[in-house]
């Protein structure tokens, strides 16, 4: 096993970080979340990533997209999760390039990914439906009537909105909704819209097939991406804390010199580095040994969704009063992780789909 | 690159080991010191041994990524335990790491051979976590030092030829800066061992008394007075070095949690299914960890580790005896004495699956289990240890 990192994720890593503080610091988020001009600061943003060819990384050469692997995504998500940036680069980059991939014919790929990689199309993916929870077997088969599909990262700044459906059996497709009525249904993570999106009758534009397992396998690698963001925000969310710790001060010395505050901080760290061996490792299998990739995402997701939550709760702790307030960052962080939590498989979910793997139910 | 796979000259090496250790791994029990010496032996003379210690000393020059290996291969063909896993694990890589050029040429390949059994001299009844307030006097005489004190919780000190001891030689110094780091013959008059019961009703550990014990001034392992800095340098060597060795036996312990889900009449229950699919996620996670944090485990990062894997470890023996049911707190005839390790089987050996078994190693593994979070560290210290110096928050 390796999982360090080579010279182009370092400089990948190291260049996201300097960009993401210069041009997505906590003021510009704030000013996507309260100012008027929300969208233009994140089409600002955006803008900026497709000039750096982040919406191209994991789309194949074929389609003149850099090609490389879900290591590296991961690598970079680790940044964009500790910056909260919104959730086209997820949607578009990872989700949509992953389905179109899986799902799409050859013309409809070059169609429409090289758009994607250049950032001039922003697309997204509606999968799951009322009552599909978050098992793809479960989507009522497509019929030519109208589809409702919910928690759809993004949808509302999207130009291509696709929709991933069953249509019987083990069968799946993926096709544009047209005409699409996008419901604003609002996320805890207010950095992040879930919208519930329907197409009308007819609307369905087939892009290509597959099976259901292609599905879950699209749905585990974005699980990926998103376990990655979940621990670079984590990992940020112990940086501010330990800045804290070190500079506040009561009874007469700094807080950080506490036990029980030092234990809380030493905790958050011990999550996350096994949060991030489990991010590395599910990337390195999706590049890798596919065959194994259902039970690498899960463990995952199910280790991400642990620190990431575990880690906002701490984090907002030891920041004491502050921690609690609207005008610290800290909440926004143990939003997105409570939301994430719930997006592509709960802790539960995950671990019962380790059990049947191993046999046990 | 690929990640996931061995280089091909990893490859190599892992079928050849493999290879050995199917024809050659024997069937020892645990208490069988003459077989687990032998065995040793055997290991080393074919080449398994000190895989990252410098050949001049026996070793074979190897890096870390072959020891892993080596870890892997030995849990899969679950070889017996090392008899010298303190001389292995701790005793000898501080050798190396502080040791004279003679200490290391006089002690090294005999600890690699099994020749001589090395045990470690810590702890004392008034000195656990703030281990510098040892009291163990050396007191300089010519040549010697004479020695008089206590030692507890000595792994190994029932059958040790040596101790790797940290003694007081200026009781007057500041506290950390009076204490110097020796090499003990066991047998050296006035030394005397007595095993330590514990809960699980064995004597894995001793307690070694000193009265008056000459031990020549040669036997110093640095500079007088150095020895705090010694003992930091052997404890995290011991973190990172036990780290590894313990995310294969929680592979180990995971596998024989299986087995005995497999092996009930009654289904899981969800919640149950799940705790156990948590200790398969805590398992991989620990073991991918150490690999991935490998360069920084002789730092304090090891802390980071060896925390984890005593939770992680604690946590998974309670779902082993909790998934036994009503039967979970039934003994044995023959009480405590009986309760064992039955998973301490070796070799081609098949592990025993009755009711019985499963029972007894439950419940070793989960009273067992409980020291982990002591031993080594406790996890109160560790998780002061990893604030302080690796997230840097101020010390009172």
């Amino acid at each position: 096993m390796d999982f360090s990192l080579n010279e182009e994720q370092v400089l990948l890593r190291d260049s996201a970080r300097e960009f993401l503080g210069e041009e997505w610091p906590s003021a510009e988020l704030r000013r996507m979340l309260d100012g008027a001009d929300g969208a233009t600061a994140a089409q600002s943003l955006w803008s900026k990533m497709s000039d750096l060819g982040w919406p191209s990384l994991l789309v194949s050469e074929d389609y003149d997209g850099l090609g490389l692997g879900m290591f590296d995504l991961a690598v970079l998500m680790e940044e964009t999760g500790a910056a909260l940036i919104p959730a086209t680069l997820h949607a578009s980059g990872l989700l949509a390039v992953s389905a179109l991939e899986a799902l799409a014919d050859e013309d409809s790929c070059q169609k429409y990914l090289p758009d994607i990689a250049e950032g001039k199309l922003k697309a997204t993916v509606g999968i799951y439906e009322p009552g599909s929870g978050w098992t793809p077997m479960m989507l009522a088969p497509e019929t030519g009537e109208a589809v409702t599909k919910r928690y759809v990262p993004d949808a509302a700044s999207a130009d291509l909105i696709l929709f991933v459906n069953r249509t019987g059996g083990n069968g799946a497709q993926i096709a544009i909704a047209h005409e699409a009525q996008v419901e604003d249904t609002y996320s805890m993570d207010v950095t992040r819209s879930l919208s519930q999106v329907t197409c009308p009758a007819g609307q369905l534009e087939v892009l290509g097939k597959g099976t259901i397992a292609d599905v879950q396998a699209v749905i585990d690698r974005a699980t990926i991406g998103l376990s990655a963001e979940l621990i670079g925000g984590s990992a940020r969310v112990l940086d501010m804390t330990v800045e804290y710790v070190k500079s506040r001060k009561q009874f007469g010395r700094a807080v950080g010199t506490f036990q029980a505050v030092q234990h809380k901080a030493a905790d958050m760290l011990i999550g996350i580095e096994k949060g991030r061996t489990g991010v590395y490792y599910a990337a390195a299998v999706a590049d890798e040994r596919p065959d194994d990739l259902a039970r690498a995402a899960s463990v995952a997701k199910a280790t991400a969704n642990q620190t990431a939550v575990s880690v906002g709760e701490l984090g907002i702790q030891l920041h004491g009063g502050l921690g609690f307030t609207w005008e610290q960052d800290l909440h926004l962080y143990l939003k997105r992780a409570k939301a994430a939590e719930f997006t592509y498989g709960d802790t539960k979910w995950h671990l019962d789909r380790i059990a049947h793997g191993l046999g046990l139910s | 690159m690929t990640r996931l796979q061995d280089t091909p000259a990893e490859a190599a090496f892992r079928e050849r080991l493999r290879t050995w250790l199917e024809a050659n791994t024997p069937s020892i029990g645990k208490h069988d010191v003459d077989a687990l010496k032998a065995w040793q032996r055997t290991l080393h003379e074919a080449g398994w041994l000190g895989l990252a210690w410098p050949a001049e000393y026996g070793g074979r020059g190897l890096g870390f990524r072959e020891q892993a290996i080596f870890n892997e291969e030995a849990a899969r063909a679950r070889i017996p335990p090392s008899i010298n896993n303190i001389g292995l694990m701790i005793a000898g890589p501080a050798l190396i790491a502080v040791g004279s050029e003679k200490h290391k040429k006089r002690y090294l390949p005999k600890i690699l051979s099994a020749e001589e059994i090395w045990c470690q001299g810590f702890s004392e009844p008034n000195a656990g976590s703030d281990l510098a307030a040892l009291q163990t006097r050396a007191v300089d005489d010519g040549d010697d030092y004479v020695i008089t004190g206590q030692k507890i919780w000595t792994s190994n000190s029932l059958i040790a030829d040596y101790i790797w001891l940290l003694v007081r030689t200026d009781p007057d110094a500041p506290r950390h800066k009076g204490i110097t780091a020796l090499v003990v013959d066991m047998k050296s008059p006035g030394v005397t061992v007595k095993p330590l019961r514990q809960i699980t009703g064995e004597a894995e550990f001793g307690e070694v008394f000193f009265d008056e014990v000459r031990v020549p001034k040669a036997n110093r392992v640095g500079a007088e007075n150095d020895g705090w800095i010694i003992g930091m340098k052997t404890f995290t060597r011991e973190r990172a070095n036990i780290s590894v060795a313990l995310s294969v036996r929680l592979q180990q312990q995971f596998d024989r949690l299986l087995d005995t889900v497999r092996n009930r009449d009654v289904p899981l229950d969800p919640q149950q299914a799940r705790d156990v699919a948590q200790a398969y996620v805590d398992s991989q996670c620990l073991t991918l960890t150490c690999e991935r944090m490998a360069d920084r485990l002789f730092g304090f990062e090891s802390s980071v580790v060896k925390v984890a894997w005593a939770e992680m470890n604690q946590r998974l023996q309670r779902i082993g005896l909790d998934t036994l049911g009503p039967d979970a707190p039934l003994l044995s005839a023959g009480g405590f004495d009986q309760v064992d390790d039955t998973t301490a089987t070796f070799g081609t050996e098949a592990l025993a699956d009755d009711d019985e078994s499963y029972a007894k190693s439950w419940q070793f593994g989960y009273l067992r289990a409980r020291a982990n979070s002591i031993e080594g560290g406790t996890s109160e210290i560790l998780r002061s240890v990893i604030a302080e110096r690796v997230l840097g928050l101020p010390r009172k």
